[in-house]
This record gives C-alpha cells, structure tokens and sequence, in this order.
C-alpha cells in the first residue's frame, strides 16, 4: 500500500525508470552540445540519486545553480535563443529539476521535460532510425508515467505491455491526424534547424576536393524519373559551371551571360528529393527547361534556389539534352582565359592538337587519343599535384581522378582555342529497383568539361575516356576496393557482399519512403494524397474542421464504446443456451417465462424420442450451474454437442 | 444490513484531465508549433501519437471504475461533537483489478485502495456532528487517477441513503434520582440482579435486551440454553428518568443523557419518560441505544 508519510516528507528516490528516460531523452543530442552540460547535468542528477544519504541543496543554492548554468551557457553561446543554446539550458534545467523534484508532479514535469528533449533531437536529424527510437521512447514514457502515477501494485510487465498495447492502437489513430492535420506551408516564424556537418560539393575545384567525398556514402539526393531513367552513362546531373580559373584552382565565373534555351529529344521529367546542404544549388540533368519554383536558371544553365535548402527539397524538371544560345564576346573571352604563367610545354602540346586548320572535333579527339596512348591512369588516390598541378599531371605523373582530367583537359582546349569549362556535378548513381528510383551519393560527385563546338556547348567526359570501365560498371568495384583498404573484410563477390548490397538497397528504400511521407510530407503532397485518395481542393479550413470533427467524434465513441466491458458469461449458461437454440430450431423455442424444468417437460411432452437425452442435459445443467459442478460441466457439454435434433420424430416412435 | 446496492454503469462515470494532464496538453502544444514550425514530419507524427496514446488511456481510465458497487453498512451513532461513522463497503465483482481507487466525501479528505479481482473493501467514512439528530448522509464519490495520472475517472456522487444518529452531548455532572425498589415482583422474591456487585445467588434464563456480560457460558457449553448468573443485588434499584421541567431543551437533555449513561453504568434498571410511550426500565446496551435515541430524536416528535 502507499505510504502518506514517506509522500509528504522530505524527497523519495526518483523513479529509475524516470532517470532512464530523461537519459535517453538527451542520447541522440550528445554530440551536438558541450559536453559540460552533459557533466553537469549527470552531476546533478547524481547528487539527487545520493540525496538519500547525501545533504540535498538548498532553495537558495538552488537559484544560485539556475543562474549559474544560464550564465554558463550565456558565456558559450553569447545568447539564449536557438537550438543549441536552448537545447543545452534544457539539459541543464531538467538536471537541476530532477535535483529538487519531490513530488509526483515534480516527476511528470520531467517526463515532459524529456518529451522537449526528444522534439530537440526529431529536429536535428530527422532520420527513420530516431524515428523508430521515438516510438519505443514513447511507449517508455507512458510506463513511467504509470509508474509515477500508481508505484505499486502493478508489475513492470503488466505496465509494459500496457503501454505497448496503447500505443497500438494508438497508431491507426495518429496516423489519421497525421494524414488530415493541415499542413501550413512556410512555418511560424521561419526558422529552421541549420542542419549540421554538411559535407558535398563546392563552387570550388582544386586537385583533391572530390576524391575526398569518395569516402562519404550520404545520400546527396534522389531521382525520380517519369517514364524510363536514362542510362546510367547519360545521368550527368549538372551543379557548379567553373570558367575562371588561375592555373590550380576553378571557380565560378562572373554572373553575366545569356541563358539560352533548351532543347532536342529525349526530354527527361523527373523528380529530384534534395538532402539539405546549406546552399542554393539545385542538380539538374544537363539542361532544364523550365526552373521550379522559387527558382532560377543561371547563365550556365545551372539551377539555384532562391533560399539555402535547410530541409529537403523536393522539386520537378524536365531537362532537354543541348541548349542553343550565343557566345557573347565577353563570355568567349571568359572560356579561354588562362593563366599568363602557363607552362609552354601545354601551350605546345595544344597547339599540335590545333595544327593544320583541325576542325574543333578534331582537336578534341586528340587531345582524348593523346591521354589513352599516353596510358594515363585512373586513380581514386591520385598522388599530390604540387603548385602547377597540370603540367605535373599532364607530363609526369599521368594518373589521376576525374578533378584532374577535367582541369587538365579544359587547360588543353583553352589553349588550342576552343571555350571550355569545368562542370561539376553527380553522375551514375544508383538505380534501386525497390524503390525505384536513382539514389544519388557523395560519392558519385564527378566533375567534367563542357567545349563550344557549332554552337552549343558539348559535353566531353575525359574520365571517361579514359576509364570507361571504372566510371559506367567498375565504380562500385573501386570504391569496394577502397572501403577494403580502409579495413573493411570481405570479397565484394561474396555472398556476403551481395546480402550486404541487397540489405543496403532496402534500407535505401525505406529511407525514400521515409523521405517521401514523414520529411517532405507538406502541404503540397498533403493535398496530392487526398486527390488521389477522391477528395479534391482540401484547403486548410475544411482539413481543419474535418480534424477537429474527427478528434471530438474520436473522444465521444471513446466515451461511449471505451467503457463497454465484456460480461464473463457463466459456461453452463452457455452451453444450455446452444441446447435451447437447437431446440428451438425444431420449433421448441424456451419461452422467457419457463424455468429449465418446465421446459423440459414441456419439450418431453412434444418429443418423448427425445426424452433420454433433454433430461440428462437438463439435470447436468442444473448440476453445473447451481452446483457449481465441474464434472456436471463437462457432461453437459459433451451432451450438448452430441445433441442434434431432427425436425421430424423418427416413425417407429411416433404414437 | 445493507441497503441495495449501486453500481457505477457508463453513463455515471465521466472524465476530465487532471493538473498533470493540462500540462500534458500544455507540452502537445508546443511539439505541435515546433511541428508547423520546422515543417518537421516526424515531430508532427510524435505529438498525435502522444495526443492518440493519451486519448485513449481513458477506454483504461473508464473501466477503472465501471462495474464498482457501493454497498451501504450500517451507520455508527455519537455524541454530538464527536465524529459518526457511515461504513461504506466498495465491491469489485470483476475479474479486472481495480487500482487506486479513491473515495471521497462531500467534505473531507479520500482514502485511496487498490481492490484486486473480486475484493471487497469496507471503508468507514468518519463524519463530524454539531447538532443533535439525525445526520444526513454525505454523498460519496469514487475516482481515480489510473493508468497514467493523466486523467481523473470519476463517478457522479453517490448518495449513502441511511442517516446516522447523533445523541445529545452528555453534561458534565448530573446525579441520578433516588431510586426505589423494582415493582418487578419476580425479581423482588428473588432479590437478584442481572447486573454484578453482589454474591451470586443462581441461573435464570436470559431476557432479551439483557447484557451478555453474564451469560454463564459453561452452562450453554453443557446445552443448557442462555443462562444468566444472578446476583443479590445491593444495585436493584430502578429509576425513572424524567425530563426537568424547566431550563434550556438541550442543557435538559445533556443532563437527561447523562443520567442515562450515569445510571447504565451503575447498575441501574432505569426507565424513561420524555415524550409518547414511556420507555419501560431495562438495562443493557440495547435499552441504552433506544434511550439515547430517543434522547437524539426528541425535538423532532415534540415540534
């Protein structure tokens, strides 16, 4: 029984269940705090754990510490606002409550507490994994919840399975809210999480800034493509345009220039579900024709986003395979800007590929005969380039990734007079046949060259020239090799390896889905759902009121339905009346008024064939029932499915 | 004795959110804004699971208390000042084991239980008197903050049917009258008494509304039926109590009760007249209550 005394006076132990959960609330936020928090507020946690034998602080001690860790995490982030200050004064604030919790009340204000904490942690990365942590966090928080409420009398497992039982039936009914809820476009106050530690393409490209995204297997973005995906050697998903350039380093040229138009066949429409990377890029295939919205085309027919992509974005394009514009003098001189310190043994080598009046084709084929006769290498771990890493790479060292090939190449073209530029992009990706679409990783970053040849610009891959095979089948096989080197075991022709692939395709799978339907599921898609599910223009009014509607009709069947409790009926009782419908089916229906006994003489006197039988049932009944008889129980049950009426007396009986 | 019972059905049990629910609520809240806020799915997701999980621990709440009778027992009477006593006896005739049921009087504080399957509880609801009378039952109610202390189930009040009786304070001193030989001629022959103080003189058989103090317990072992050991008595007398003419009504029954109490406890074979039948002299506790009683109700005959 509970005891009022150790209630009122002086604090209990907190529940351990409750510690637990509030640690597990902060777990997946360990590393985006300072760890002194966590110090902290493990320390005060601790001392309330010890507090039985240990002196608890005092009120005043207690402001003192509130003010301490707010002037603590004031002096770290110079404000109080934004996540991870306000993240960190919530770790230390629910510590410094669990230090003076006393009451039950206390220890559901903690419980809440940790729900807060678990939002921090949905917003920072909202992945299918937390998402499965929060569902076991949530049935977690519901047994200590009963263990706050009620401490004894119930076992752990009883509330356990209590809780999961209610969060199963729990889950149709979210799910509902979840569909209906009106989404509203554009947030409250517009702030969002900046998601942390992007990594992914940059505006610049030096020897060495892609190879290093080799290692990295983030999802850059997915592509969804309407009607057949192109091959996996056409998938060149345009970022970055790099005309400048000082000999070692490309960069964005100036913002000028024409846009030109799109266009030729086979136009490709597809949908691309953009991972957050903190800038305004949008990866298109080769050439868009249209920008989405909230969006433009750029002078390099490169797409950008009117704000930096902090969620993930999900937009549609359709992309032609050339774009026709002019070359304005000023861009022309832009393309073949090159470096007053260029090496002349490039100089030379382009201009042998320029002689005898070559036609732009021509000097292109070159300049790609001379990397295959010249075995140039195709390496993930090229070797350092130095300070002219063209002429290093060009002359000396002859291998290298694709960053290499496309400065060298772009240098050689400029230099033999034809515009070019560095493109940087994606290529390949993988297509996932489970989820059908294209999943595009870190790893596939690629970069490229775009010449001007008859008026449009030309894509030429030099990569792929000269590793064909390393860059259309083999890519995978490479990075295997790498992972390999890096201490991972296994053949990639394993079994093994190829359960390994097989799981991994699933998991992405489930994660475009989970992209699909919890991270991107807005207004727009909210709206896409219901059409498809027959209800067209849901505006927010009406998906407001249908909700409310729904929450208050929800509540009231609860009320009526919830307490309906299922009678135990007794099982003699329910065995008679299977004898009483039998019999009633042969026209002898029990009237309400007639007891066991006056009904059996009643059926006797209709069909005395029956006598034997209806007696016997009837004694055991009474037996079973009033006597409470086991073995009456079983007799009457055993006669009763032995007991199979016919309509019609059999003949020789009849009187 | 108990008065037919009442069992709570579905549409006497209601519910509302209790203090740590409204903060629940108050934190659905805020999940909710971040949730429009970052546009974030998931959290969206984890606040109606939260809003479904709470919804619908009141299907648990609800059956907390369904199917629960209230029994009535019979009321403990008291002096005036002191606290009566209305037994109530809770029934859980259920497989389903109830937990933290409280029991709450119109005033005062509840007593909270845990009944398991098929338990009962008798729960004595102590009720503070000021006048004297009849004492008009509390109304009782059950709840409970079961399963999550989220919501309270209540059930609406309970009204407890049989009225307790409070006697007449007894006044600090009052003498007895003189008292004069019993007119009882059975028991003047025999010169005994029923009541202890004197040598014992013999069995007789045992009136009703006699003491059990003296049933001579060998004699109903050896299948003799209820005997009485007799006294000679120095104490059998009889006295008549009266109500004085004059004074304040309750000071006149304060006394009157103490003579009551004061002449149980003597002894005495007392009767008593205040108003209607005179009540005939007797003793034992049985004659003690219906004398006290009628001391209790006695305003209400006379207006």
């Amino acid at each position: 029984m509970k005891t009022p005394s150790a209630r009122e006076a002086g604090p209990q132990a907190l529940p351990a269940i409750l510690v637990a959960l509030i640690a597990c609330s902060f777990v997946p936020l360990i590393t985006h705090l300072p760890w002194w928090t966590w110090a902290a507020a493990a320390l005060f946690v601790a001392w309330r754990a010890g507090g039985l034998w240990l002196r608890l602080p005092s009120r005043t001690l207690r402001w003192v510490l509130v003010l301490g860790v707010t002037a603590l995490v004031y002096r770290r982030f110079h404000t109080l606002l934004g996540e991870r200050p306000g993240m960190s004064l919530l770790v230390l604030l629910v510590g410094l409550k669990a230090l003076e919790a006393r009451s039950q009340r206390d220890s559901v204000i903690l419980v809440l507490l940790s729900y807060i904490a678990l939002l921090g942690s949905l917003l920072v990365h909202p992945s299918l994994f937390i998402g499965l942590y929060a569902l076991a966090f949530l049935v977690a928080s519901f047994v200590t919840l009963s263990v706050i409420s009620q401490p004894v009398g119930l076992s752990m497992r009883r509330r356990w399975r209590q809780a999961f039982i209610l969060l199963l039936q729990a889950i149709p009914l979210a799910l509902i809210a979840y569909v209906v809820f009106p989404r509203i476009a554009g947030g409250l106050w517009r702030s969002a999480p900046v998601p942390i530690g992007q990594t992914g393409l940059t505006a610049v490209l030096r020897p060495g800034s892609l190879s290093d995204l080799l290692s990295s297997r983030k999802v850059a973005m997915r592509v969804i493509f309407h009607g057949t995906p192109p091959p996996k050697s056409q998938r060149y998903f345009r970022a970055y345009v790099l005309a400048a350039t000082n000999g070692r380093v490309w960069r964005e040229g100036p913002p000028e220039g024409k846009v030109g138009r799109s266009r030729g066949q086979p136009r490709r429409r597809y949908t691309v579900l953009l991972n957050p990377t903190g800038n305004r890029v949008l990866p298109a295939l080769d050439w868009p024709v249209d920008a989405p919205r909230h969006a433009t085309i750029m002078a390099g027919g490169v797409v950008r986003a009117q704000h930096r992509i902090r969620h993930i974005l999900r937009y549609r394009l359709e992309s032609a395979p050339v774009r026709r514009g002019s070359l304005a003098p000023a861009e022309r001189r832009e393309d073949l800007a090159l470096p007053s310190d260029l090496d002349p043994r490039i100089v030379a080598l382009a201009r042998r590929f320029a002689s005898r009046g070559a036609s732009p084709a021509t000097i292109v084929h070159r300049a790609l005969a001379y990397f295959v006769r010249h075995h140039f290498v195709y390496t993930l771990t090229p070797p350092a380039m130095g300070r002219d890493p063209v002429r290093r790479f060009l002359f000396h060292v002859r291998a290298g990734y694709c960053e290499d090939y496309a400065a060298a190449f772009a240098t050689l073209m400029r230099a033999a007079g034809l515009p070019t530029r560095v493109v940087v992009g994606f290529f390949g990706g993988e297509f996932n046949p489970d989820g059908g679409d294209v999943i595009v990783r870190e790893w596939d970053a690629h970069s490229w060259t775009e010449v001007w040849i008859g008026g449009v610009w030309r894509r030429v891959d030099p990569t792929a020239v000269v590793a064909p095979g390393a860059l259309h089948e083999g890519v995978g096989a490479l990075r295997r090799l790498l992972e390999e080197r890096a201490g991972q075991s296994g053949s990639y022709r394993s079994w093994w390896g190829t359960f390994r692939h097989q799981l991994r395709l699933w998991q992405d799978a489930a994660t475009t889905n989970w992209d699909n339907w919890v991270i991107d599921y807005n207004a727009r898609r909210q709206a896409a759902l219901l059409r498809r599910l027959g209800w067209k223009n849901a505006g927010l009014a009406s998906l407001g009121i249908v909700t409310l509607t729904l929450g208050v009709l929800v509540a009231s069947l609860l009320k009526t339905l919830g307490g309906r409790t299922r009678r135990p009926q007794d099982p003699a009782l329910r065995a008679y009346g299977l004898y009483c419908g039998r019999l009633a089916r042969i026209g002898l229906a029990r009237r309400d008024s007639e007891g066991p006994r006056d009904y059996l003489a009643r059926a006797v006197a209709a069909r005395p064939d029956l006598d034997l039988q209806m007696t016997a049932i009837t004694a055991a009944y009474i037996e079973a029932r009033y006597a409470q008889r086991s073995a009456a129980l079983a007799r009457l049950r055993l006669r009763v499915r032995s007991f199979r009426p016919r309509a019609q007396p059999p003949r020789s009986v009849r009187p | 004795m108990s008065f037919p019972a009442q069992t709570l059905g579905r549409r006497s049990v209601y519910l509302l959110p209790t203090r740590e629910g409204l903060w629940f609520g108050a934190t659905l809240l805020v999940l909710l804004l971040a949730a429009i806020n970052y546009g974030n799915g998931l959290a969206y997701a984890i606040t109606f699971l939260l809003a479904s999980l709470a919804t619908l621990s009141s299907t648990a709440a609800q059956r907390n208390l369904l199917g629960l009778s209230v029994h009535e027992g019979l009321p403990r009477a008291n002096f005036v000042g002191s606290p009566v006593t209305f037994r109530v006896i809770i029934v859980n005739p259920s497989a389903l084991p109830r937990f933290g049921i409280t029991i709450t009087p119109e005033r005062g504080s509840g007593r909270t239980f845990d009944l398991a399957a098929h338990e009962h509880r008798t729960v004595d609801i102590p009720w503070q008197t000021r006048r004297r009378g009849p004492v008009t039952p509390p109304r009782v109610r059950l709840s409970s903050r079961y399963p999550f202390g989220l919501l309270r189930a209540f059930s609406r009040h309970i009204p407890l049917e049989d009225p307790a009786i409070a006697y007449p304070a007894p006044a600090p001193h009052a003498p007895l009258p003189s008292g004069r030989p019993s007119p009882d001629s059975e028991q003047e022959a025999l010169g005994v008494s029923a009541e202890g103080g004197g040598d014992f003189v013999g069995l007789s058989a045992l009136r009703p509304g006699e003491s059990p103090r003296h049933i001579h317990w060998k004699a109903v072992a050896a299948g003799r039926g209820l005997m009485v050991k007799r006294f000679a008595g120095l104490a059998e007398r009889e006295v008549w109590l009266t109500l004085p003419p004059v004074g304040d009504i309750e000071e006149r029954l304060s006394r009157l009760c103490r003579q009551v109490l004061d002449a149980e406890q003597q002894g005495y074979r007392y009767g008593l007249t205040v108003d209607g039948p005179p009540l005939v002299p007797n003793a034992g506790p049985l004659h003690l209550e219906a004398c006290l009683s009628t001391l209790a109700l006695y305003e209400d005959t006379v207006r």
